[in-house]
C-alpha cells in the first residue's frame, strides 16, 4: 500500500545508521512504517511493545480506531516533535514549537481536528491530546451555545423547559457572546 | 464521519476541552446538552477556571450563590488583615500598596473610627503575584455584604498561635464560630461543631477540611446514583472504584462505571444523594470479590504475616470482620457466595503453601462462633491463582498453569479440571493473558479469556461434559470486568448497554485505560471506539473494582 509516504519523509531526517521501524496499520488497512522514536511517542504503540516482548519488528500492530487521514495528521506532528527534541534533546526551540503548532492547526478543519482529538485519545499521545483539545477549547471560546452544538454535532436532548432554566441560571454567562 | 461525533459526549475528552475554558464559556458549555452538562457543571472545573488565569492553589470553600464564579476580576479577591492595636486605614493603604478609599469601599466604611469594632479588614489585592500559588477562602463578609475569596497571608490557618482559633475559649466566641461555620458550609449545627472539632477549634481548617469532603462526597455521590423517573425508589445500579496503584488517595480515584448510562438517563445532580466511604477500610485493602453491594476485602498484618479478612458495604457502611487465620497471607484469593446479611452466606479462601493448598470457609450465619475450617490438599504445582469464584454450591479457581480446581463445599471434594484455552507449548506463554471466572445470571461458570491487544472470548463450563463451549452473545446483558467481574442486566433503561463488555483493572493495565468491547455478530468481537469511558485520567493505571448492586 501506500507505506511509501511514510517512509520516504523520513529518509531525510534518518541519521546513517539503520532505523529502527514499526508498522503501523490503520483502520482502512494502510500500514505505515514508522520510526521507532516516532511511534514510540504513541503511548499505545510504546506500552504494547513494552509489554509483548516476543513481537518483533514484523509485528504489524493494528490500530482500528485510527484512520489513514488522521494517522498522516498525527504522524507530522510527532515527527516535527521529534525532530525538535533531536535537534535540542535538552529545552525545545519553544518559538519554533510554537510557529510550527500555529500553523500546523491553521490547516486543519474542524472535522479533522475532531477526528485527530478522538484519534489522539486513542492513542494515548497525551501532549497531542492537550494540545489539540486546546485548539477545540480556542474555537468554541466566546461562541454562543447553538455554534458549541453545531461544532461538536452535539443533539440538544434538554427539555425546552430545562434548557430555559440553565439559560437563567446562568444568564451573566450570555452577555457579549460572539455573533455566529 | 458522522459516527465519531456521539464521542464528543465520551466525558473523558470532554472534560480535556472543557478544563481549557475559561469561567463564562464553561457556565455555556452547561446549556449545551445532559452530558455536557454533568461534565461541565462538575464543582472542580469550575474552580479550576476560577483560580487558574491567577495561578492560585486553591480556592476553599463553596459558594452561595453560583453566580460567584462568574466573574473572576481581581476585585472578587481580597486579602485579610487582622487588626491590630496600632493600625489605621491610612497606614494599611501605605502597607498594601492601595488606595484608602478602595479599603473603604470594600469594607462599607463610613469613618476611620469603625476598624476597632472589627477583628479584619479586607484588603483589595492591588498586585495579582500574590495570589500566585495561594489558598482563597470564600467567604461572605458582613461588611463587604457580599462574598469574596480571602487569602490569608499570615500563613496557614492551623499553624498560627493567636489566630482565630483562640477566641474558641469563650462560649459565646464558640457560638459565634459555629454559626459562621454553618452558614457558610450550609450545614446544620452538629455538623459545623464536628469539623471544628477535628480541626482543634480552627474554624479556617474546618471549612478546608469540610470542603475537601464535600469534593469526596460530591465524587461518590454524581456517580453512585442514579434515579430513573417512574421509579419509586432510587435504585443503585452499581458503580466502581478506581484504585490507583497504590490505594493511596480513594477520594481522588472514585470513578463512574456508568458514564454511558448518561444517554440513558441523565445524573440527577442535585438529587444525589451523599456516600461517604470510609476509606480508612479501603486504602490499602485488597478486593477480592463483590456480591450484592457488598465488597470483600482482606488487609495484610504486617507484624503478624497473615491477612485478615473482612466485608464492608459501602451503602451503609457496615462493616463484618471475620476471624484471623494464620493460613492467609497476602496472595490468598478469596470470595463469598452471597450477601452477608443472608445466614447462607460463605466466605472461601484459597491459599497456595508450600506443596499444599488450603481452601479456609467461614460461614457467617453462626453469629457466635465464626471460625475458618480449613482442608488442605496436595500439590501447589498449579502455579497462582488467576481467579475465585462461587457458583452452584462449588467453588471455582483458576490456576495459571491451565488448570481449574474445584471445591464442593458439602463434600469437602477436591477436583481438578480442564482449562478452557488448555496450555500447549504455543499457548503457555503469553498468549492468554488474563483470564477471569464469572458467574453467568443463570448459575453457569463462565470464563473470560482476554488476550492482547484486542480479542477477548468467553466460555460457558458444561458441567455434565467436562468441557467448555465458546459463548457468543450477552443478550440483555453486559459483561464486567476488572479486579472484581460480573454481569449485570442491560435492560430497560440500560438497554443501550446490552451485549457490551467493559473492561477495567488489571484487563488494561497495558492500556492505562479501560477499553470496551462489543459484540457484533457474525464480526464477534471488536475493540469499541468511541465508547471508551470512564477513563478519568488517561495516564494512570486505575484498576476498576465493580460493586455488583445490592438486592431488591
Amino acid at each position: 500500500m501506500s507505506s511509501s509516504i511514510a517512509s520516504s519523509s523520513s529518509s531525510s531526517s534518518s541519521s546513517s545508521k539503520k532505523e529502527k521501524k514499526i508498522s503501523l496499520k490503520t483502520s482502512d488497512g494502510e500500514v505505515f512504517e514508522v520510526e521507532e522514536p516516532v511511534a514510540m511517542q504513541l503511548e499505545i504503540v510504546r506500552s504494547f511493545f513494552a509489554d509483548n516482548e516476543d513481537v518483533t519488528e514484523q509485528t504489524v500492530m493494528p490500530l482500528p480506531n485510527v484512520s489513514t487521514a488522521a494517522m498522516h495528521g498525527i504522524l507530522e506532528y510527532c515527527r516535527a516533535h521529534e525532530e525538535f527534541r533531536r535537534r535540542m534533546p535538552e529545552a525545545a526551540p519553544e518559538e519554533e514549537v510554537r510557529a510550527f503548532e500555529a500553523g500546523y492547526v491553521d490547516r486543519k478543519s474542524n472535522e479533522e481536528l475532531k477526528e485527530m482529538i478522538l484519534a489522539a485519545n486513542y492513542l494515548n499521545i497525551s501532549k497531542l491530546l492537550d494540545f489539540l483539545t486546546g485548539v477545540a477549547a480556542k474555537r468554541i471560546e466566546n461562541k454562543s451555545v447553538e455554534y458549541v452544538r453545531a461544532f461538536f454535532g452535539v443533539e440538544n436532548d434538554f427539555t425546552p423547559e430545562e434548557e430555559a432554566n440553565l439559560r437563567r441560571e446562568y444568564e451573566w454567562a450570555f452577555e457579549g457572546v460572539d455573533e455566529d | 464521519m458522522n459516527s465519531h461525533f456521539g464521542a464528543f459526549t465520551c466525558p473523558d475528552t470532554l472534560r480535556l476541552i472543557l478544563s481549557k475554558l475559561a469561567v463564562t464559556d464553561l457556565a455555556r458549555a452547561c446549556c449545551v446538552c445532559r452530558v455536557w452538562n454533568a461534565v461541565a457543571c462538575d464543582n472542580d472545573l469550575i474552580v479550576d477556571a476560577f483560580r487558574s488565569p491567577w495561578k492560585l492553589r486553591e480556592v476553599v470553600g463553596r459558594p452561595i450563590n453560583s453566580s460567584f464564579w462568574r466573574d473572576n476580576g481581581i476585585a472578587k479577591f481580597a486579602v485579610s488583615h487582622r487588626i491590630a492595636r496600632s493600625d489605621t486605614v491610612q497606614s494599611l493603604a501605605v502597607k498594601y500598596s492601595v488606595q484608602v478609599m478602595d479599603i473603604k469601599r470594600l469594607n462599607n466604611m463610613m469613618s476611620d473610627h469603625g476598624i476597632y469594632s472589627r477583628e479584619r479588614l479586607l484588603i483589595p489585592v492591588s498586585n495579582p503575584d500574590i495570589l500566585i500559588d495561594g489558598t482563597c477562602y470564600i467567604e461572605l463578609d458582613t461588611h463587604a455584604k457580599r462574598e469574596v475569596a480571602v487569602l490569608y497571608l499570615e500563613g496557614e490557618p492551623d499553624r498560627k498561635p493567636g489566630s482565630l482559633s483562640t477566641r474558641v475559649t469563650s462560649a459565646q466566641g464558640k457560638r459565634m464560630i459555629i454559626d459562621s461555620l454553618r452558614r457558610s458550609m450550609r450545614v446544620d449545627d452538629a455538623t459545623a461543631q464536628y469539623y471544628l472539632s477535628i480541626s482543634n477549634g480552627d474554624p479556617r481548617a474546618a471549612l478546608s477540611k469540610y470542603s475537601a469532603d464535600l469534593g469526596w462526597e460530591r465524587n461518590i455521590g454524581s456517580t453512585v446514583l442514579f434515579q430513573f423517573p417512574g421509579r419509586p425508589v432510587v435504585e443503585v445500579l452499581q458503580f466502581c472504584f478506581g484504585f490507583l496503584e497504590d490505594l493511596l488517595s480513594i477520594k481522588d480515584v472514585l470513578n463512574i462505571i456508568a458514564e454511558q448510562l448518561l444517554y440513558v438517563e441523565q445524573i440527577q445532580f442535585r438529587s444525589k444523594r451523599n456516600y461517604i466511604l470510609d476509606n480508612e477500610i479501603l486504602i490499602g485493602a485488597k478486593v477480592h470479590a463483590s456480591k450484592h453491594g457488598w465488597l470483600l476485602l482482606s488487609r495484610k498484618n504486617h507484624v503478624r504475616m497473615s491477612s485478615s479478612f473482612l466485608l464492608y458495604t459501602p451503602f451503609t457502611h457496615k462493616i463484618i470482620r471475620l476471624p484471623e487465620s494464620h493460613i492467609m497471607n497476602d496472595d490468598s484469593m478469596a470470595t463469598f457466595s452471597t450477601a452477608p446479611t443472608s445466614p447462607d452466606c460463605l466466605i472461601f479462601v484459597l491459599t497456595v503453601g508450600c506443596r499444599k493448598l488450603y481452601v479456609s470457609t467461614c460461614r457467617l450465619g453462626n453469629k457466635i462462633m465464626k471460625v475458618w475450617r480449613t482442608v488442605s490438599f496436595d500439590g501447589d504445582q498449579h502455579g497462582k491463582v488467576d481467579s475465585v469464584i462461587f457458583v452452584g454450591g462449588v467453588y471455582y479457581c483458576l490456576f495459571c498453569n491451565k488448570v481449574m480446581g474445584s471445591f464442593k463445599v458439602d463434600q469437602e471434594d477436591w477436583k481438578i479440571h480442564p482449562h478452557p484455552v488448555p496450555a500447549t507449548a504455543a499457548h503457555q506463554k503469553n498468549e492468554w493473558n488474563e483470564n477471569c471466572l464469572i458467574e453467568s445470571h443463570d448459575g453457569n461458570l463462565l470464563v473470560a479469556c482476554r488476550r492482547f491487544p484486542d480479542s477477548l472470548q468467553i466460555f460457558r463450563y458444561d458441567q455434565s461434559e467436562i468441557k467448555w463451549f465458546k459463548v457468543e452473545k450477552l443478550g440483555y446483558r453486559m459483561l464486567l470486568l476488572g479486579v472484581t467481574s460480573m454481569i449485570l442486566p442491560a435492560d430497560e433503561e440500560a438497554s443501550k448497554l446490552a451485549n457490551t463488555i467493559h473492561v477495567g483493572g488489571q484487563y488494561c493495565s497495558s492500556f492505562g485505560s479501560c477499553l470496551c468491547y462489543f459484540y457484533e455478530p457474525p464480526r464477534g468481537l471488536f475493540l469499541g471506539n468511541k465508547e471508551k469511558i470512564w477513563i478519568y485520567d488517561r495516564i494512570d493505571k486505575k484498576k476498576k473494582i465493580w460493586i455488583q448492586p445490592p438486592q431488591h
